[in-house]
């Protein structure tokens, strides 16, 4: 008998059955609505490879890597087992390093078995701040790098950016999630990609940059990177340093409330300046991070302007 | 003559073309824009799709209930025929860039208008 496996318990699947109705037939309170593969409420994550088609048909690229499913649709004689990302390891602080007063670089223990896509981020817990968690995006690369980056902007009234800037030292131990979020490279080789980025908003798409060349990305790969002066763009350095070797990376930089005359420094917003400077957008693969009201505001425009939904990733800093 | 609407018109396939045309169409019409636009615009784009199929006659279960529920809020902030006709100007002209055959249009057009009232609340 085919077996549905949930939270460490297995549920029989019978052939005409759907893992939707399984998981209901057995009172776990799995969400639904439409049952027609329509809605997406019931979206769940499985490792299984087989599944079947009317499961994965109607989503994107980035959710189909990541393993996720409709049960509603979803009718199968293979064992399924149904992942949660509830779990928490524990991971150590390897190295702290402060960009300036305001930005932080950690680079944290990275545990066994521990698998993520550059650009996706982790939940972490800290046991210093009452439990408290928040999410923040990887920066480093799941092969090249053997530690896991992230790099943490200070925000006012932020509980935890606050506490890990000031408080938190080499050797502590934190609570980490499984990885998540749909932001990262699954561009075609040869497309031309668009990522836009303001503040800390650039630590996972360094992260997409680095893995879309590590993978020989040949279409162009144009970065606009904003902030508000030149200390609020702390990646700089290390992203002139990637563009030197990598000819097909272009940066612009964008400052809101400095004027510098250096070539590729440009005043206003990151992402006006590139809706402005490329007049084909519709062709590119769009990555946007940062600010939530910049993502979501830019996220319309460059659909309004011919890039298709599915084409246009983002990962708004909601916290 | 066995096949459907939905196989007759491109299945999937279809609505995956349709939707970017007609959630634009929608998005850039100033009255009806404010119906559609949400913070959360990949959720907003699956309603599309899924109202899509719905029109070209593919699989849903959606009840005469679901589609009154699903309106009711718009509606008591001024949802009207207004409305209802300009977003079904936006499919048939999608439905038109596409190329799409006119009685198969006629078929998608009639299933859309099927929904008024639910869709208005009346």
């Amino acid at each position: 008998m085919t077996q549905v496996y949930y939270k460490g318990k297995s549920y029989p699947l019978s052939p005409e059955q759907t893992v939707l109705d399984c998981l209901l037939d057995h009172n776990i309170p799995a969400s639904y609505s439409c049952k027609s593969g329509n809605c997406q409420n019931c979206i769940l994550k499985t490792d299984q490879k087989n599944l079947p088609q009317e499961s994965i048909e109607k989503l994107n690229d980035q959710q189909i890597d990541q393993g996720y499913f409709l049960p509603c649709q979803c009718k199968t004689t293979q064992d399924i087992n149904i992942i949660d990302g509830e779990s928490f390891y524990q991971s150590k602080v390897i190295e702290k390093h402060l960009f300036n007063k305001n930005t932080v670089r950690l680079l944290l223990d990275k545990p066994n078995g521990f698998d993520y896509r550059a650009g996706q981020f982790i939940n972490i817990k800290c046991k210093g701040k009452n439990d408290l968690v928040r999410s923040y995006s990887l920066a480093s690369h799941p092969i090249n790098d053997q530690f896991l980056e992230i790099q943490v902007g200070l925000k006012p009234n932020g509980h935890l950016s606050g506490w890990m800037i000031e408080k938190l030292q080499k050797d502590d131990v934190i609570s980490i999630q499984d990885a998540s979020g749909l932001c990262f490279y699954i561009s075609p080789i040869e497309k031309p990609m668009l990522l836009i980025a303001t503040g800390t908003g650039i630590s996972p798409l360094y992260g997409i940059i680095k893995d879309a060349i590590s993978k020989g990305h040949q279409g162009d790969i144009e970065l606009f990177y904003g902030g508000k002066n030149i200390s609020s763009l702390y990646l700089k350095p290390e992203l002139d340093e990637l563009a030197k070797q990598c000819s097909n990376l272009n940066i612009h930089y964008s400052l809101s409330q400095q004027e510098i005359n250096e070539h590729n420094i440009n005043p206003g917003r990151a992402s006006e300046l590139a809706l402005a400077t490329l007049n084909n957008i519709e062709q590119y693969d769009v990555y946007i991070c940062g600010n939530p009201d910049m993502v979501r505001a830019t996220q319309m425009n460059c659909f309004l302007k011919g890039v298709a939904m599915d084409n246009i990733h983002t990962d708004p800093f909601e916290h | 003559m066995s096949e459907s609407l939905f196989d007759q018109i491109g299945g999937q396939g279809a609505v995956d073309a349709a939707v970017d045309i007609f959630y634009r169409k929608v998005l850039s019409d100033k009255m009806v824009k404010g119906f559609f636009v949400s913070t959360d615009m990949a959720g907003q784009h699956a309603k599309q799709k899924a109202f899509l199929t719905m029109a070209f006659g593919g699989p849903n279960n959606y009840s005469s209930k679901d589609l009154r529920a699903a309106h009711a809020g718009l509606v008591k902030i001024g949802l009207n025929e207004l409305h209802f006709n300009a977003v079904a100007g936006h499919l048939q002209a999608t439905l038109e860039e596409l190329g799409v055959a006119k009685n198969l249009i006629g078929e998608v057009m009639a299933i859309a208008g099927s929904t008024h009232d639910d869709v208005l609340g009346k």
